[in-house]
């Protein structure tokens, strides 16, 4: 209950976050709501993951993988250039926190933290890429629609 | 149709989506849909995030991309018209007078944005596990650094110490919150309030470029965003050593 609880909480953070980070990179008005979704999805998958024990940059993984299938989905069905969703949906998962740990640890000249820190980060930035990179290499059918390329473009 | 007109018509339409953050694949997608549209033969284009080459025949334009931002609501427009081009929906002079409407449509306004800026923070403070007290400046430091950032963007400086600047400015003022009583934990307050500068746009784009094997645009999108981590970094670095070595302690 207490977990359940909590992901409300999150998801409710996640969607209002990215819907208002989308407004900063002037999206157009009827695909803010499916970029809140996405941001939505995409932290509560990677919060999901994390809280069972994974890893953070195997969460953050599946975290990228559902923002990236899930912006393709609505690039299809929106008939909308698939950046509109992934731009904003990303930056919940993007590791600013670990930037600044290393920063600081570096700046305290921690440096056995600070390269702890480091190799998360690059750890993260990299499940975050080939998240990314799984969904759009997989094929068109698997997106469930008729459309054809042209359309989706 | 003259060649020239297409080609220039394609040079403008390629250099606003480029302007407009678009990946280079799209980029380059968008303009060889067109001209398969108009019949054009012998023609090609190679775009990088910083240039962009449009030949036909003996006929060759090349753009120089110089100020880069995001607008994702020019890159929809833009897709419309050339899928609608593409389809034969629409000739090129209708086309050319959208172009030149898109070129000055205005996002949302300043006060839309600035406050757009500090819910983004306020809501990352709060996702981040910090307090309300902690939200709230994350909201004010977020909402602050906006108007700054569109203040000093005008000043017509480089991009790396735009981005110092930024860095600057959210950390001196986060610490300054801090120490007034309004929020506990400034390593929270600092990492929401920087998100709206993190490059994560760039990276992501990075990577769809290189998927798509163009390396150069993603090689160098990808330098961008190691460049602006490192930009904010040292910014707020900057800040955090001066303090600690005048004050000792994030605490006064």
């Amino acid at each position: 209950m207490q977990l359940f609880i909590e992901l409300l909480f999150e998801s409710v953070c996640a969607f209002l976050a990215t819907i208002s980070f989308s407004i900063m990179f002037i999206t157009p008005k009827r695909e803010i709501f499916y970029c809140g979704i996405v941001g939505l999805v995409g932290w509560v998958i990677y919060s999901i993951a994390f809280k069972f024990g994974t890893s953070s940059a195997i969460s953050n993984f599946y975290g990228a993988l559902a923002i990236s299938y899930l912006s393709r989905f609505f690039a299809v069905i929106r008939k909308t250039p698939i950046s509109v969703f992934i731009t904003s949906g990303i930056i919940t998962l993007v590791p600013g926190g670990g930037i600044y740990n290393t920063v600081l640890n570096i700046i305290m000249s921690n440096n056995q933290k600070a390269s702890y820190y480091g190799i998360e980060t690059i750890k993260i930035a990299f499940a975050i890429a080939l998240g990314i990179v799984f969904v759009l290499a997989m094929p068109n059918f698997m997106f469930g629609f008729k459309l054809n390329y042209k359309n989706k473009h | 149709m003259q060649k020239e007109e297409i080609l220039n018509f394609i040079t403008e339409m390629g250099e606003l989506l480029l302007e407009n953050g678009a990946e280079t694949y799209r980029v380059e997608d968008t303009i060889i849909r067109i001209f398969s549209a108009l019949n054009v033969s012998d023609c090609d284009v190679f775009a990088t995030s910083t240039g962009l080459f449009v030949s036909i025949d003996k006929h060759t334009k090349i753009k120089r991309i110089e100020k880069r931002t995001m607008n994702l609501d020019r890159i929809c427009k833009l897709n419309e018209i050339s899928r609608k081009i593409v389809s034969n929906d629409l000739s090129i002079d209708e086309a050319k007078n959208m172009l030149s409407e898109i070129k000055v449509s205005s996002g949302y306004s300043m006060p839309i944005l600035s406050l757009s800026s500090g819910v983004t923070c306020c809501f990352f403070s709060l996702l981040f596990k910090g307090s309300l007290y902690d939200a709230i400046s994350a909201f004010i430091v977020g909402l602050l650094w906006c108007i700054f950032d569109v203040y000093i963007g005008k000043k017509n400086i480089p991009n790396f110490l735009q981005l110092c600047f930024g860095g600057i400015f959210i950390a001196l003022l986060s610490l300054i919150f801090l120490n007034f009583g309004l929020g506990k934990d400034v390593d929270n307050i600092i990492i929401s309030a920087v998100m709206p500068l993190v490059p994560g746009v760039c990276f992501t784009n990075a990577i769809r470029d290189i998927f798509k094997g163009d390396y150069i645009s993603g090689g160098s999108r990808i330098f961008e965003a190691i460049f602006i981590g490192v930009s904010i970094s040292v910014g707020v670095g900057f800040v955090l050593m001066f303090w600690i070595n005048i004050f000792g302690s994030f605490l006064i």
